[in-house]
């Protein structure tokens, strides 16, 4: 069996490189929050700004080469389609910010990193929710990004329409299915808030997973001009 | 060639209006990636803020309230 290497190597460079590069503006931003510790005004500060985006150019480049890998373990056979690689290493930037919101499903934020005083920390009323916190912070994050999207594609219709009528009708089908998880979350929160279960976390890790979903196929519809 | 200078430029234009709402939403992913990858505090105030947003699109949700960007609108002429 002939395998085509040449195109998997090139996808996963992209890839890695791709995701890197975008996480280099990420990295960029903390000169913005934290002046202090990062700056280019004195060496200790350019250092920690190169460090961070060396640092976030790896994180998330290596996570794109993980999604790549995951979606194309193997080089394909050296016959048949040679759009599915290139394709394949084009969208990983799309299903890159699908894995980071998956985090919210394994919960990295501790008790004891909550402060006291805040909504989700130890109070006279309640014991301190990390998971809610993760799972949250996840929601807001993917139902930012939907916003975002949904309202680029409005504000841009004329345009978006004129270049592939296929935008805005892919975007269509998925405003339908984010405002039912929208709404399916908003009344998990509820019920989890008044009767903190794992069976009401596991609800509301499984509407976040479909919001995440939803933001992944918006983000393709914007990216692919509705052909996928 | 015209067409397209034309449509170009509207292509700019138009990643320019959404500069701003990109510069929001990279500052919130940033937060979250500090949040969920970082061992540092997370402050009354962040949570504070977190649980409101979300709160707030709950409210809106069960008052039956959907954003006019969220609708599906009929097509273009």
């Amino acid at each position: 069996m002939k395998l085509k290497w040449d195109k998997w190597l090139y996808g996963l460079g992209s890839a890695f490189i791709g995701g890197g590069a975008g996480a280099v503006v990420s990295g960029l931003t903390n000169m913005g929050i934290a002046p202090d510790t990062f700056n280019l005004n004195t060496t200790a500060g350019a250092t920690k700004v190169l460090i961070a985006v060396a640092v976030n150019f790896l994180l998330v480049g290596g996570f794109s080469m993980f999604f790549f890998l995951k979606q194309s373990p193997l080089p394909p056979e050296a016959t048949g389609n040679t759009e599915t690689i290139t394709k394949d290493a084009s969208r990983l930037s799309l299903w890159l910010l699908c894995g980071f919101l998956s985090v919210g499903f394994i919960g990295c934020v501790t008790p004891d990193r909550l402060e006291t005083g805040g909504a989700y920390a130890a109070s006279a009323t309640q014991s301190a929710q990390p998971e809610l916190y993760a799972i949250d912070a996840s929601f807001d994050m993917a139902y930012s990004a939907l916003d975002a999207t949904f309202k680029y594609e409005r504000d841009n219709r004329k345009l978006l329409w004129q270049l592939s009528p296929r935008i805005k009708k892919g975007l269509d089908k998925i405003r339908k299915e984010a405002g039912t998880v929208r709404d399916d979350y908003a009344l998990a929160r509820t019920v989890y808030l008044e009767n903190p279960t794992p069976a009401g976390l596991d609800e509301l890790r499984m509407q976040l997973g479909k919001l995440t979903n939803a933001n992944a196929a918006a983000l393709a519809v914007i990216e692919t001009k509705g052909l996928q | 060639m015209t067409a397209q200078v034309i449509a170009l430029m509207a292509a700019i234009q138009s990643l320019m209006a959404v500069a701003p709402d990109a510069i929001a939403f990279s500052y919130k992913a940033k937060g979250w990636i500090d949040d969920m990858f970082s061992l540092g505090l997370i402050t009354a105030d962040v949570q504070n803020e977190l649980h409101a947003r979300v709160t707030e699109i709950c409210r809106a949700a069960l008052n039956g309230e959907t954003p006019k960007h969220w609708q599906v609108e009929p097509d273009p002429a």
